[in-house]
């Protein structure tokens, strides 16, 4: 009786650990424990190799997972600079974290908790299971014979409760605290209901936290000092004759009516730039392909830039990159002192001018090669439709020209084939 | 990368380097992007539980004391993360609808996150563990994708092995209950 009993136990036991067995993590002593059991039970043998069918089903889902766009870790930076002002306005208000937001405390307590918990999955164990998981696909088979002798599991599984006990006991900790704070809210929400009912400001403003307090003076100065600039405004200047000289002009509208049918025939290009390229820089490449941005920038950072009409001379101060594409110039003709002019300009001579219908893809060719070859443009992809021959996009760009930001290859292919789309 | 370099990392990181970060962020940004989306089965959630788990460990490196290996210190906090964005999106759905849910919901297929999703979706398993739990389906991806121990698992998912160990109970029977096809019976693949 007692046999079949403990026969029973064992069963109970084994059956729990036969997903470890399948998967080959087990210690010697419970290896040797179930597969003495496999040997004189069907049931636990057919559930063995359900678990060995299901591991590899699971497997066989095998998927890449995307890489990371920059844009996403310059997100990621934007954030974290926000909330390190925040703590360091924090820390000099002498705030403790009792009065930070929900979010923060929730990060701490998941952070100590899987901290603990990292705690309980022991010292170094020899298998090595999610590090490189992906890249390595170490995990592809199940060892049929776990070898990995450790410590015992009920040493290990005593490490765990430990932990888990202190996870336990941090967590109404923190809740206490969190019903701390909303106790003091409603104590202060008292106060400043008690402070209008009888009239005095101070209570109220006592009741208001102090850097809601410097908000409302600064928003008072900045309406008191827009009230006065309105007032002290000369009657002269409030209705203006004339629109002031053009020292301007609206990037969203083409320079003067008469370049609006030129304009729809102007190439534009989608460009983006590296993080670090500065003002400086931008400003210089831009000016160098007399392009005018015209759009953007979009959520992903990227620009439209619109390039001149073709054939325009601005091409051609573009160093060597302005070579490197020239391969359907057509033949030079006569009769024709401007264009022959922009075409001497472009290529040295004997210069191969351009022909009309060829001029917007080619120049328009110059200027990705000028932009592709600058360290400050990460993606530079021709806009499709705008001022020129479609198929031009078919042709395959030299290959010289990708030159993509250093170091982030990912990121940059990534990039061109989403501008590819 | 070993574990010594990945925890000289995070040393780095608990002295506010950026680069340090930036580093760990590539380093782990597709990993935990797998792992997230087996844990949540949520494409759209995946992205913003991975910055909340950039986010921890950029403000709490320093708590790491190197006595564990650092990505389980991080997959444990990716686990946490994800559990926490899953039950406050819970009330609006039970666990029961969730299965629906996903396949009925259109996918854009340029999207890379859709991509995967359909990737797991192609296969009868990761339909099934749709339907489990998420505590269960993690003890599942953690033992027969990851390849982790019971005891390893009980240190990421921060219980005690014998929690593990029931949860992936459970989950087997339900398993075994949506993929008659994968007992011994009959065979699969």
């Amino acid at each position: 009786m007692t046999d079949s009993r403990q026969h029973e136990e064992q069963h109970e036991n084994v059956w729990l650990l036969l997903p470890w067995y399948a998967n080959g993590t087990l210690d010697a002593t419970e290896r040797r424990l179930v597969e003495g059991h496999l040997a004189g039970c069907p049931a636990c043998r057919e559930e063995a190799a359900g678990c060995i069918k299901v591991a590899a089903a699971l497997r066989e889902g095998e998927e890449t997972a995307p890489s990371p766009h920059p844009i996403q870790l310059a997100r990621l930076m934007e954030r974290i600079e926000a909330l390190d002002a925040r703590d360091a306005l924090d820390a000099r208000d002498g705030r403790g974290r009792d009065e930070r937001d929900e979010r923060d405390e929730r990060d701490e307590n998941t952070a100590s908790a899987a901290h603990a918990a990292s705690l309980a999955a022991g010292e170094a164990d020899g298998t090595d299971g999610i590090d490189g998981t992906d890249e390595t696909g170490e995990t592809d088979q199940i060892p049929p014979t776990p070898q990995i002798p450790q410590n015992t599991a009920s040493e290990r599984g005593r490490g765990a409760r430990r932990q888990t006990g202190e996870i336990l006991a941090g967590g109404p900790r923190h809740e206490l605290g969190r019903s701390a704070t909303r106790t003091s809210l409603r104590h202060a929400g008292v106060a400043a209901r008690a402070g209008a009912d009888g009239g005095r400001d101070a209570s109220l403003l006592g009741a208001t936290p102090r850097r809601v307090r410097i908000a409302l003076v600064g928003q008072l100065a900045a309406m008191l000092l827009l009230a006065a600039a309105l007032a002290f405004r000369p009657a002269g200047q409030t209705a203006p004759a004339a629109p002031p000289a053009a020292l301007y002009h609206v990037l969203a509208a083409p320079a003067a009516a008469a370049d609006a049918a030129e304009a729809a025939a102007r190439p534009r290009i989608r460009l983006v730039f590296v993080e670090t390229a500065t003002e400086k820089q931008i400003r210089e490449v831009l000016l160098r392909t007399r392009g005018r941005l015209v759009d953007g920038p979009s959520p992903l950072g990227a620009y439209t830039l619109e390039v001149p009409a073709p054939a325009s001379p601005s091409v051609a101060g573009m160093g060597p990159a302005a070579g490197s594409s020239g391969t359907d110039r057509a033949p030079a003709a006569a009769g024709d002192p401007a264009r022959a002019a922009a075409g001497a300009a472009a290529a040295p001579p004997p210069a191969p001018r351009l022909a009309p219908a060829e001029a917007a893809p080619d120049s328009l060719g110059i200027v990705l090669a000028y932009l592709r070859s600058q360290v400050i443009v990460r993606f530079a992809e021709p806009v499709e439709g705008a001022g020129f021959p479609t198929s031009s996009l078919a042709r395959p760009e030299p290959p010289t020209v990708r030159t993509f930001e250093p170091g982030r290859p990912e990121a940059a292919a990534g990039a061109a084939a989403r501008g590819a789309r | 990368m070993t574990r010594d370099d990945e925890f000289l990392l995070l040393q780095r990181i608990a002295a506010k380097e950026r680069g340090a970060f930036e580093e760990i962020y590539a380093l782990y940004y597709r990993r935990l992007f797998s792992y997230l989306f087996k844990l949540t089965r949520r494409a759209e959630m995946v992205e913003e539980v991975l910055n909340d788990v950039m986010l921890v460990i950029w403000n709490k490196a320093a708590s790491f004391d190197g006595r564990s290996r650092p990505s389980t210190w991080i997959f444990g906090i990716a686990y946490h993360k994800a559990m926490k964005a899953l039950s406050q999106r819970r009330p609006a759905e039970q666990a029961g609808e969730d299965r629906e849910r996903e396949v009925l919901e259109p996918v854009d297929l340029d999207e890379p996150e859709s991509m995967l999703a359909r990737r797991q979706l192609a296969t009868t398993v990761g339909r099934a563990l749709l339907a489990i739990s998420a505590e269960q389906r993690a003890v599942v991806e953690l033992t027969y994708y990851y390849g982790l121990s019971y005891q390893e698992i009980a240190g990421i998912v921060g219980c005690p092995v014998n929690t593990v160990k029931t949860r992936m109970f459970h989950a087997r029977r339900r398993l075994r209950d949506l993929l008659p096809e994968m007992g011994v019976s009959s065979h699969v693949g």
